[in-house]
């Protein structure tokens, strides 16, 4: 298990590391800056507000700026001394270009635990139905209501989540008016964004359970434990479930990566303040600063969330080893 | 093995509890405590860029900015006139250089300090500061000596020391400011009721300078630093969602101040806040409605579009051939049927646009110029050298530059489609992310460019300096030595009458050369509650937050009477369902 993490630890560095430089690179490489607009700042005025964001300074010092942990400019290390730690690794990830009143690290204290509250809660909603829907479908195959689930899920798979959005909100909303159009700070607010960003993946949760139930239902260890006479329902979810699972688990991580960068579309249109779409906007704008605090943010959640999804998997599957992984 | 005794379903149930923990826990941690809805609550688009007022260009940011701060006149809003502000009077000198405002005695500050004519100079000091990167700075270059402090160099390009005192503001009295202008400009009240011209609280921005050198601009900003002299104040600031503000007591005119509390919300998507807007959540909604949506608002009671000052226009870029031959750029001018583009495209009343200054901008009326006809494009085009049915002496593949976004596509295929059909021209279309679209126009990579242009204050003369030679926003390459000559003019005269022909000339000049294609003038386009009282409706788009209020029931039918009279169609019910339950709430209040 040490080796393990110790192992996960180095590509972490390493994959951070690549993501920065590349996003630092590419950002800079696109044509426009933060400061171009349809009202043209006089040269001498974009001279001056580039200069306050140091980009006037050759690449490499922006780059070892970026990075850190030194403060390079007139207040840090080799300056007044005033604020001497600054970059990614003083975990300081500078103004935001765009936002001019707010750093990049206030945005992502803001808006990052907004997104995981609406991942968690699509989470749960795409592993709940998932679940129920594949239980039911493999427990009756082939009956009205096994042909139903895959009918639904099917929809669920094929609709983009900004139409189940629309629809949720024509329903639930406006229609019928249970829920918020949109706003957000309290629960009822999480529960339409939660099914529609959850939706597609509660679909292939549902095709995942039914597929690995059916399989492991006509294993051998089940027809032992139903040769000994163990309740059917036990046999279900003691004994078949938890091995039809295994797949579901490993779904959860790209699931988790898709529902993170998927938000931005549901976080638009219920208006929640997201990390979602400063990850967009943030590119969008050239906010170089905010688009690389949300692209590293992204890149460390995805990284922890994988690594955890692994440690499961070794909780649920006895025959999988995490120290044994090449 | 983490748990090697541990039965399956055991497991199962663990990693089920630890995830619903987690969720728990993070929802708990994102769902803020939500206070009661504001009085009033509004929405102009996206995020607000900053809350400084020197350093925002925005529509969005310029409502805030005006419910934050007040400068020394402000523009009533029914006529768009100067009418004072913190400074309860001013005078001209005779030379028509010199301004001198006297200010209120009751001006505070949201903390209680007194508004004093240092506070003025000092922050018009600040908006001209190259480091404080305002995009208006150049507006305060009428003063004396501005340009010079801003730029670092003087008239004839030398540079000189940037020296404060140099700049003719000056501090007479405790409460009276003078301002001398380097040339006279009847304009000049018009440009400082600007959201951009408004004091900022001296001590407390340095008091947050000195603490954190390099992070003043974002611990300035925060609700417990920021100290306003307008009539309300900011008390909560949540990214991407709201900013909250409250009836700053201090305020000289605060006992006429109806609202208590004023949201801004932040919302990017138009149909969103519609949505919010139709649930009883929003009260006003401003902004660019999508085309599609028009045809359903069009005849609403709370649907406001009035003419608007700001126009839509191609850039022609005049240094590629054939553009740079005048009569080809009379041929697309003329050849172009903007009325099919503003009934078919835009429908929400806007008007096909032969001028580039919009009608009624002070009392400036455009002249006669170019009108439609295939024929004459035609004409224009042989004379140009053209004959689109000789193979041999068509025009190349023109290429037609907007940035990405539905309602520009729709106009520039009908554009293209009317061109190809009246001249035989090949249109390309070639649309662009914003960032890139801006950058290959200033460097004029680009035939055709689409643009726009909104008036900062209600004078003809913000239409007029962009075209002027090496004006940053002219990206056409055009220059002209009489047209800038006729706008040197303009800036010095001081006679309304003369100053007006001279503009009038130099959009003749404009109009002739066409180095912009206008297209059409903009509507406003405002959703908003009819039971809001003292919401304006002019040219501008400008409000007054101070006059805000609710109607009552009957004042409600007063003002749809009134609006009958005006010809306009007013249905007999509310707009929207609870809107009366909850004026009779407010009215029980």
């Amino acid at each position: 298990m040490m080796r393990f993490l110790a192992r996960r630890a180095l590509w972490f560095a390493l994959t951070v590391w690549g993501v920065v430089t590349l996003s630092f690179l590419l950002m800079r490489a696109v044509p426009g800056g933060p400061f171009s607009s349809e009202r043209k700042l006089h040269p001498t005025i974009e001279a001056a507000v580039e200069a306050r964001y140091h980009l006037d300074w050759p690449m490499w010092k922006q780059y070892l700026q970026t990075i850190g942990p030194l403060n390079l400019d007139e207040h840090g290390a080799f300056g007044d001394g005033r604020d001497i730690f600054g970059g990614i690794l003083a975990l300081d990830l500078g103004p935001s270009l765009q936002l001019r009143d707010v750093t990049v690290n206030e945005i992502v204290a803001q808006s990052l635990p907004v997104s995981a509250a609406l991942g968690a809660v699509a989470l749960a909603w795409a592993l709940g139905l998932g679940i129920a829907g594949g239980l039911v479908s493999a427990l009756k195959p082939g009956t009205r209501l096994d042909r139903a689930a895959r009918l639904l899920s099917t929809a669920g798979l094929s609709l983009p989540n900004f139409v189940v959005a629309s629809l949720l909100v024509l329903l639930f909303a406006v229609t019928i008016p249970l829920f918020p159009v949109a706003g957000w700070g309290a629960p009822k607010h999480l529960v339409l964004p939660g099914f529609a960003l959850g939706a597609p993946f509660a679909a292939y949760v549902a095709r995942l359970t039914r597929a690995g139930l059916l399989e492991t239902l006509s294993q051998d260890y089940v027809r032992t434990a139903r040769a000994k006479g163990v309740p059917h329902w036990r046999i279900v979810l003691r004994h078949a479930l938890p091995g039809a699972l295994v797949p579901v688990l490993s779904f959860l991580g790209p699931a988790a990566a898709g529902i993170l960068t998927g938000s931005l579309v549901i976080e638009r249109i219920f208006c929640i303040p997201g990390a979602g779409s400063h990850f967009v906007t943030g590119a969008l704008n050239r906010d170089y600063a905010l688009a690389m605090g949300v692209t590293l943010v992204y890149t460390v959640a995805l990284y922890v969330l994988n690594t955890l999804v692994d440690i499961a998997y070794a909780l649920i599957d006895p025959r999988v080893e995490l120290d044994g992984e090449a | 093995m983490l748990f090697p005794h541990a039965s399956s379903g055991a497991r199962l149930l663990s990693a089920a509890v630890l995830l619903a923990l987690l969720g728990a826990g993070l929802a708990a941690l994102a769902l803020r405590s939500s206070s009661p809805r504001a009085d009033f609550a509004f929405t102009g688009g996206g995020e607000v860029r900053s809350l400084d007022p020197h350093a925002v260009t925005g529509v969005p940011e310029g409502r805030v900015v005006r419910l934050l701060y007040e400068g020394l006149v402000r523009r009533r809003p029914e006529t768009l006139e100067p009418e004072p502000a913190a400074a309860k009077s001013w005078t001209v000198s005779p030379d028509g250089r010199t301004y001198t405002f006297e200010l209120r005695d009751d001006a505070r500050w949201s903390n209680g300090d007194p508004l004093v004519a240092e506070d003025f100079r000092f922050s018009f000091l600040r908006l001209l500061d190259p480091q404080t990167a305002s995009e208006y700075a150049s507006a305060l270059w009428l003063v004396e000596g501005a340009r010079e402090y801003t730029l670092g160099v003087d008239a004839k390009g030398v540079e000189v020391e940037r020296d404060p005192a140099r700049v003719a503001i000056r501090s007479l009295e405790e409460r009276k400011l003078e301002l001398r202008l380097e040339a006279p400009a009847t304009h000049f009240l018009q440009v400082l009721a600007g959201p951009n011209f408004v004091p900022v609280h001296r001590a407390s921005l340095d008091a947050v300078r000195a603490a954190h050198p390099e992070a003043w601009a974002t611990r300035w900003s925060r609700p417990e630093n920021l100290v306003t002299n307008g009539p309300f104040r900011l008390v909560e600031r949540r990214i991407q969602e709201r900013l909250r503000f409250e009836r700053n007591e201090s305020y000289w005119g605060a006992r006429d101040v109806a609202l208590r509390t004023v949201d801004v919300y932040s919302i990017e998507s138009w149909s969103s806040a519609l949505n919010l807007y139709l649930a009883g959540e929003l009260d006003w909604v401003d902004g660019a409605i999508p085309t599609s949506l028009v045809p359903e608002l069009i005849g609403r009671e709370d649907f406001q579009n009035r003419p608007y000052f700001a126009v839509y226009f191609y850039r022609v870029n005049v240094t590629r051939p054939p553009f740079d031959k005048r009569e080809f750029r009379a041929a697309l001018a003329t050849s172009l049927q903007r009325s099919e583009i503003c009934e078919v495209v835009l429908k929400a009343g806007q008007k096909p646009a032969f001028s580039f200054v919009p009608l009624g901008i002070g009392s400036y009326v455009p002249p006669k110029t170019f009108g439609e006809s295939p024929e004459y494009a035609r004409k224009m085009l042989e004379a140009a050298g053209f004959d689109p049915k000789d193979k041999a002496k068509r025009p190349r593949p023109l290429e037609l530059h907007f940035n990405t976004s539905e309602v520009h596509r729709d106009i520039a295929e009908v554009a293209a489609d009317q061109w190809r059909k009246a001249l035989g021209l090949d249109v390309r279309l070639r649309n662009q992310e914003w960032k890139s679209f801006l950058d290959a126009q200033s460097r004029l990579d680009y035939d055709l460019s689409r643009s726009s242009w909104i008036a900062d204050y209600a004078d003809p003369s913000t239409f007029f300096e962009i075209w002027t030679t090496g004006n940053e926003n002219n990206r056409t390459g055009w220059s002209n030595s009489n047209y800038d000559d006729l706008i040197a003019a303009a800036r010095r005269e001081r006679d309304t009458a003369r100053r007006l022909e001279l503009f009038k000339r130099a959009e003749q000049i404009l109009m002739y050369e066409l180095p912009c294609i206008p297209v059409y003038h903009y509507t406003t386009q405002n959703l908003v509650d009819p039971r809001v009282g003292g919401f304006a409706s002019n040219e501008l788009n400008e409000q007054d937050p101070r006059l805000w209020f609710w109607r009552n029931d009957e004042e409600l039918s007063n003002a749809r009477t009134n609006r009958e009279l005006e010809g306009r169609r007013v249905p007999s019910h509310g707009p929207r369902a609870g809107l009366h339950a909850r004026g009779a709430a407010e009215d029980a209040k």
